[in-house]
């Protein structure tokens, strides 16, 4: 059994890579609501590798431009592939899962698995506020998602205090190859922020969010087994349809001595699958020098089961999952970040220009569940994530 | 109950900090202006790191940093 559980969780390592890294955020919170943001052109190589045997690469590609006086511009684009090497490795196309053969490749069973993804945005300046628009669509061989993002950000008391009104409506279509069907789920979000300014080296946000979402929410690709009558009988899994997502969040970012900021957050997040969670960050950045600023990070998550999580099921139930993201358990997270500013490195040629940086982010990350991973049958992940990127602004 | 706790507490934080501030000017503005101080400067960076949480973790939002649409819910 635990080699037809292996051989079954193999197709579950691709999916899980090939629904890696969807969507990037589309916008972000600047101090002043009124400012658009900078022209830019940013390339980052990302690249992902865990225990589980996932490897990743996703180079993202993105660019910013001012049109007139009070409107900007953005595109981007996204494309990620899991390595060959890791994908022959895991992938074991079997009977259970009647994963069919694509001559071209980017097939459940062919180890060439890619996504592809498009982004346009726009930001313009209304009144004292910016209202910020982006759409987002991504498609791979058995998903495809939709995105049309907006935000408005008005300032006031002196631009002391900003608050932020979001909200985001998604359109996804999962038709996996192993399935004879095409499932779709429709997510509606919206997000509250209140930043305000403390005093001349404190800051303070507040966000609420709540998300509703419908449709399929399970992984197509993870099987339920239930051992019935001394055999092992495989079930899709089966999660409720529709869901509600609350998230309270506060943070707090210092400056202290003239080179270095603290930033602190809490995040408490509840829903109706009783999924509860509690997340610490903290975070400290220092100005090395003019030419660089490193910044170090914790973070710490804690989080409860869904009420339909098993670890077995003796029967077929009304909702099963094998989903270790819905189990009880804990992960945290260390970050290293390291930036280069470019006008002191003459040396270097994609230094010497003042107007370029060079990042370089380092993440590991270790989860743990109460219950062995339904493949992998170990309740620890380790993961680590890399970016190199360079942002040239003009 | 422990949730509602922990939702006043994280409120009660807020109000606080925000009944506690006095005007700051704009000419009082050069720390915040450093690029150390904005939260989520690089959004694409944010979106990354929430990315791979979301597909990870069972909860999503209150972060700042915005996603959705990935069948990872």
């Amino acid at each position: 059994m635990a080699e037809l559980a292996r051989r079954v969780g193999a197709v579950a390592v691709v999916r899980e890579g090939s629904v890696f890294l969807l969507l990037l955020s589309c916008f972000a919170l600047p101090v002043a609501a009124q400012e658009l943001p900078d022209d830019e052109l940013q390339v980052t190589f990302n690249s992902y590798f865990d225990n589980f045997g996932v490897s990743i690469v996703y180079p993202t590609m993105s660019y910013t431009k001012r049109v007139g006086q009070s409107s900007s511009i953005n595109a981007r684009y996204l494309v990620d592939v899991i390595s060959a090497a890791s994908m022959r490795s895991h992938f074991i196309v079997d009977g259970v899962t009647s994963a069919t053969e694509k001559e071209d490749g980017g097939g459940d069973d062919s180890p060439d698995e890619i996504r592809q993804e498009f982004g346009l945005g726009m930001s313009r300046l209304l009144d004292k506020g910016t209202l910020s628009v982006n759409g987002i669509y991504s498609t791979e061989h058995d998903y495809s998602s939709t995105t049309l993002a907006t935000t408005y950000s008005y300032p006031f008391a002196r631009k002391n205090t900003i608050i932020q009104v979001g909200l985001v409506r998604s359109w996804d279509k999962s038709f996996p190859q192993i399935r004879d069907w095409e499932k779709s789920k429709d997510i509606y979000t919206t997000s509250l922020n209140v930043t305000q300014v403390l005093n001349k080296r404190l800051i303070a946000q507040g966000i609420l969010s709540y998300s509703y979402s419908k449709g399929l929410h399970s992984d197509p690709y993870q099987v339920v087994q239930i051992i019935e009558g001394g055999a092992v009988v495989n079930y899709e899994p089966v999660h409720p349809d529709r869901r509600n997502r609350k998230a309270i969040g506060v943070r707090m970012n210092y400056k202290f001595e003239r080179k270095a900021a603290l930033q602190m957050g809490v995040r408490l997040y509840w829903d109706d699958w009783d999924v509860t969670s509690f997340t610490t960050s903290m975070s400290l950045l220092n100005h090395l020098s003019e030419a660089a600023t490193v910044g170090l990070g914790f973070r710490s998550y804690f989080q409860s089961a869904a009420y339909f999580f098993k670890e077995e099921y003796a029967q077929p139930e009304q909702y099963m999952t094998v989903d270790s993201k819905l189990d009880k358990g804990f992960s945290h997270e260390l970050q290293f970040k390291l930036t280069l500013n470019g006008g002191h490195f003459k040396r270097l040629p994609l230094l010497s220009n003042r107007n370029t940086a060079l990042n370089f982010k380092f993440n590991f990350y270790y989860r743990q569940t109460d219950t062995p991973n339904w493949h992998r049958r170990t309740k620890e992940l380790f993961a680590y994530i890399m970016s190199l990127g360079i942002r040239h602004r003009f | 109950m422990k949730k509602f706790a922990l939702i006043k507490l994280l409120l009660w934080l807020l109000a606080m900090a925000v009944s506690g501030c006095a005007t700051v000017q704009p000419w009082e503005k050069g720390e915040l202006a450093d690029p150390i101080m904005i939260f989520d400067e690089n959004p694409i960076d944010a979106g990354i790191n929430e990315h791979y949480r979301d597909y990870r973790e069972g909860s999503v939002g209150g972060t700042g940093a915005q996603s959705g649409g990935c069948g990872c819910g």
